[in-house]
């Protein structure tokens, strides 16, 4: 049986920074080393070798960690030898691109929408799609349809319709008239087709296609009537986003290879990270193209693309417009000053804010990030939302993570983007990935699964405190809830919560203590029914508890009269 | 010593672009050629517009049995009216014509896909130089030497011309009065955009585009009446020292902008014995003695020399002309002179 590997490497190939992390045995545990950072200039010279900024990463860790990782053949060394090089390397990517995929469904219904649903696992963009019926009318349609595939040919065309009980031949005859549009594509340029339904007719849909176009199959996304079962497709598109784009990527190939093939997307690395806890976290990450939320008892994941720090500065800007940015500072900066942060942002993703004004403003792009990106999951998981539709799904602990998050100057600040953005409701943990570590780990999740768990927990998730944050709203000032915790010494506080309220409850970091929520009516402390109490255990945290009675969804800071004054006082509340 | 990006501001440089084809085409130049941007240097294939024939619909048979039909064979060219598929009724012949010249490129599904025959569209914009190496189908590469410098960004097209100054320092904000018929066909080097009305100005006088150091992020969703190039970025910093004084000593050279990828190179050929080599923006260490230019925060654009990094806050300490500054490592770029 092979021994788990003790030493790892984790190069994390974003879109503003390449990082190289080691990890390592230290005493009994597996511990964070030291991280080497270069710029992503592949971002902007498109002719650059990816490898390039990469091996300055691996470099400049050696330099940081005093350890010799790369050979002078210019490769990692692995195994570890005399102390030298790691004994695993794996990688993880979110600047590969955009898969662009072209949907042929059967009809406009469900399994069209969830087909569209997966797309939002890996960064993807839709250029066309096409009905059985639209096929079958042999006109404008079609040749619309056949005219974007050559010209912007997809790297996957994905047929998808019909249950498992109900499978529907004309899914056979469409396979058919997608390879016809699809061989007006040069062979070497030539999408594959991914078949994602009912199982009786793969071999009739793989012969019809066969001569024109290669065939991948995955389980149907509509089995039934009822369940949508995504899990299979999101794996395969994700498969997809790293061999189909990687092969565009100059020195992706080299990359891969130091990697031995384990590169994954940064949405995948993210869930493997927070798979392992037992946990059913809610896990963002802000970076500089997109951002990525996961929730991993779903094994959910969503890419928004253009939504971010750096490159998605701009894009995001133009989507959300100055005001909705504006609307998260409780400075009055000029639509101008909003807009040069973003633009230089996207010229250079890697640089770091210096001033107050600066942060204030990027602190407000994290905020809009989160929240463009929680609207967008709310539609792409359509499975089990249950009776708290359009709020954030509930959740044991809500992760914040990202370079801005884990750079953020304080506690405070770093709850206080996650509190708007992703407005949790109920009583849930707060934490940040202080370290940024999140993406790098879950790349090598699947090599030493409980050395990630180790590094994880102790180098990079630091928990904040607990949220309680009940849904509904009331008129300000009446009561909303009581709150009790009993300590574990035996003391006890009692707080009676007025609606519209934030404050905060201190909790040392490390106690867990019980706690009882007593809501008034409208406010429900996610238990399925206004003014039910709830008797849960919370943890402390730097920032304690965090009582929010601001209801769910949170005002529209757009019309709060005074917002300025009522940021800071938030701010204050939140101790930032 | 932390790496970080480098920025070519290099008045004697060789500079060297690789060159690919979009997609299929030919290449016209040949090796040993003079281009500039403004020459067709390949030609890449523009294909035809696309039509369906409904051949199940048309001749009213099973879309499987429609090639025992064709008339004509798949990947054929046909010309406008010609019978592509026939089918004898009992008191009629069913016919399907070709609704235009073109090529028939698939059948299947019941349908024909008729493809208009493809034509040709000129690629220009490679940089100014020599042409040494051609891949034909595929690559061209092209070298020269002269003066280079790289910018942050541009708003528009890629222009020419000859340089000419407008602004005696990078911190003079343009304004219409700084413009006159001396402009006439030049790249206006001014200092800092704020007032579109000069560009304005600038365009009526027959000027090509506008070099400055930074202009009103507003800017950017105009439709501006002159290309305009920002060396720093979006704000108000004046253009870093090194470039405006290596703008001012080739005033009256024709210089080329084009833009490739993130960035905008400007081109000033020029028989030069080269010093440096370029081929893109890249990366370089952060050692003590360097030039670097500040690209972000208070300090933008300056141009100082780094004294030294610490490692521990990742920061680096810089000597300016007149202070000494400390910037995140991530902000600076080193210069390529």
């Amino acid at each position: 049986m092979s021994r788990e590997p003790e030493s790892m490497l984790a190069l994390d190939i974003g879109s503003a920074y390449v990082k190289a992390v080691l990890i390592d045995r230290v005493g009994d545990v597996h511990r964070f080393i030291a991280r080497g950072t270069a710029p992503q200039m592949a971002a902007v010279n498109q002719q650059m070798s990816l490898a390039d900024p990469v091996l300055a990463a691996l470099h400049d860790l050696e330099r940081l960690s005093g350890r010799r990782l790369v050979g002078g053949d210019e490769l990692p060394i692995i195994p570890e030898e005399l102390g030298a090089g790691v004994d695993a390397v794996a990688g993880t990517s979110g600047m590969l691109g955009v898969l662009n995929v072209a949907i042929a469904a059967l009809r406009d219904d469900a399994s069209l929408r969830l087909a569209e649903a997966a797309l939002h696992s890996v960064p993807s963009n839709l250029i066309a799609r096409i009905t059985g019926k639209e096929i079958a009318g042999r006109g404008n349609a079609f040749e619309q349809f056949a005219e974007k595939l050559r010209d912007k040919p997809p790297h996957i065309v994905l047929l998808v319709g019909g249950t498992d009980h109900k499978p529907d031949r004309v899914l056979v005859t469409m396979a058919e008239a997608v390879a016809v549009a699809a061989s007006l594509i040069r062979p070497q340029d030539r999408p594959a087709l991914l078949y994602a339904g009912p199982p009786v007719l793969r071999a009739m849909v793989a012969a019809s296609v066969a001569d024109r176009m290669p065939v991948r199959v995955v389980d149907n996304v509509t089995p039934d009537d009822r369940d949508a079962n995504l899990g299979p497709l999101r794996a395969e598109l994700d498969s997809l986003y790293v061999g189909v784009l990687g092969k565009g990527r100059q020195g992706f190939d080299l990359v891969k290879r130091w990697c031995g093939g384990h590169v994954s997307s940064v949405g995948q690395a993210l869930l493997r990270a927070y798979s392992h806890r037992g946990l059913d976290i809610l896990a963002a990450d802000v970076g500089a193209s997109g951002t990525v939320l996961v929730r991993s008892a779903k094994a959910q994941v969503l890419i928004q693309a253009d939504c971010g720090v750096g490159q998605g500065a701009w894009p995001l800007l133009e989507r959300s417009g100055a005001a909705a940015l504006r609307c998260w500072l409780a400075s009055d900066p000029s639509d101008e000053a909003i807009g040069n942060w973003a633009l230089n942002r996207q010229i250079r993703p890697w640089v770091r804010c210096t001033t107050v004004e600066e942060c204030a403003i990027e602190l407000a792009f994290v905020r809009e990030a989160l929240a463009t990106s929680l609207e967008a999951a709310l539609k792409a998981w359509p499975e089990g939302r249950g009776a708290y539709s359009g709020l954030a799904p509930k959740a044991d602990m809500v992760v914040g993570g990202g370079a801005v998050m884990a750079g953020c100057r304080s506690q405070a600040e770093a709850a206080g983007a996650m509190i708007s953005g992703l407005q949790p409701i109920g009583v849930v943990r707060l934490a940040r990935d202080s370290g940024d570590l999140a993406p790098s780990l879950g790349a090598l999740a699947d090599a030493n699964p409980a050395a990630v768990r180790s590094v994880l927990e102790r180098d990079a998730i630091s928990v904040l405190g607990t949220l309680v944050a009940p849904v509904g709203q009331g008129k300000t000032g009446r009561p909303a809830f009581r709150l009790e915790v009993a300590m574990p010494g035996g003391e006890s506080v009692s707080v009676d919560v007025a609606a519209g309220s934030l404050m905060r409850v201190p909790l040392p970091s490390g106690v867990v203590a019980r706690a009882v929520v007593r809501p008034v009516k409208p406010y429900d402390v996610v238990v399925g029914a206004p003014g039910q109490g709830l008797e849960v255990e919370v943890e402390g945290g730097p920032l304690g508890i965090i009582v929010d009675a601001r209801g769910r969804p949170l005002p529209d800071l757009r019309r709060l009269p005074g917002r300025s004054e009522q940021l800071r006082r938030w701010a204050a509340a939140l101790g930032g | 010593m932390a790496v970080v990006p480098s920025v070519a501001i290099c008045r004697a440089c060789a500079y060297r672009e690789r060159i690919e084809l979009p997609g299929p085409g030919r290449v016209v130049a040949n090796v040993g050629d003079n281009v500039t941007p403004a020459d067709a240097v390949a030609f890449v294939v523009e294909r035809g517009p696309l039509r369906t024939l409904n051949l199940a619909g048309s001749l009213r048979v099973e879309p499987r049995r429609v090639r025992e039909f064709l008339a004509i064979k798949e990947g054929q060219s046909v010309r406008a009216d010609e019978v592509v598929a026939q089918r004898e009724a009992m008191l009629r012949v069913l016919q399907v014509r070709a609704p235009a010249d073109g090529r028939v490129m698939a059948v299947g599904a019941g349908v024909a896909l008729l493809e208009g025959f493809p034509s040709e569209r000129p690629l220009r914009g490679s940089i100014p130089g020599r042409v040494v190496e051609v891949v034909a189908g595929e690559s061209l590469t092209v070298e020269g030497t002269g003066a280079v410098i790289v910018a942050s960004t541009m708003i528009g097209a890629d222009f020419a011309g000859p340089l000419k100054m407008v602004a005696p320092v990078p911190e003079r904000v343009l304004r219409p009065e700084h413009i006159d018929a001396t402009c006439h066909g030049a790249i206006i080097v001014g200092g800092v955009g704020d007032d579109p009305a000069a560009l304005r100005r600038a365009s009526e006088f027959g000027a090509q585009g506008a070099m400055l150091g930074s202009a009103p992020s507003s800017w950017a969703g105009m439709a501006l009446p002159l290309p305009v190039v920002l060396c720093e970025g979006y704000g108000s910093a004046p253009m870093n020292r090194l470039a405006f004084d290596v703008f001012n000593d080739l005033a009256g050279s024709l210089t080329y902008v084009i833009r490739r990828g993130a960035r905008v190179w400007v081109i000033a050929p020029a028989p030069v014995e080269a010093r440096t080599h370029f081929s893109g923006p890249a990366l370089a260490p952060l050692e003590a003695g360097a030039t670097v230019r500040v690209a972000g925060g208070p300090y933008a654009a300056t141009t100082a020399e780094v004294v030294d990094y610490l490692p521990s806050t990742g920061e680096a300490i810089l000597k300016g002309a007149r202070e000494r500054i400390l910037v995140p490592a991530a902000n600076v770029e080193v210069v390529v002179m």
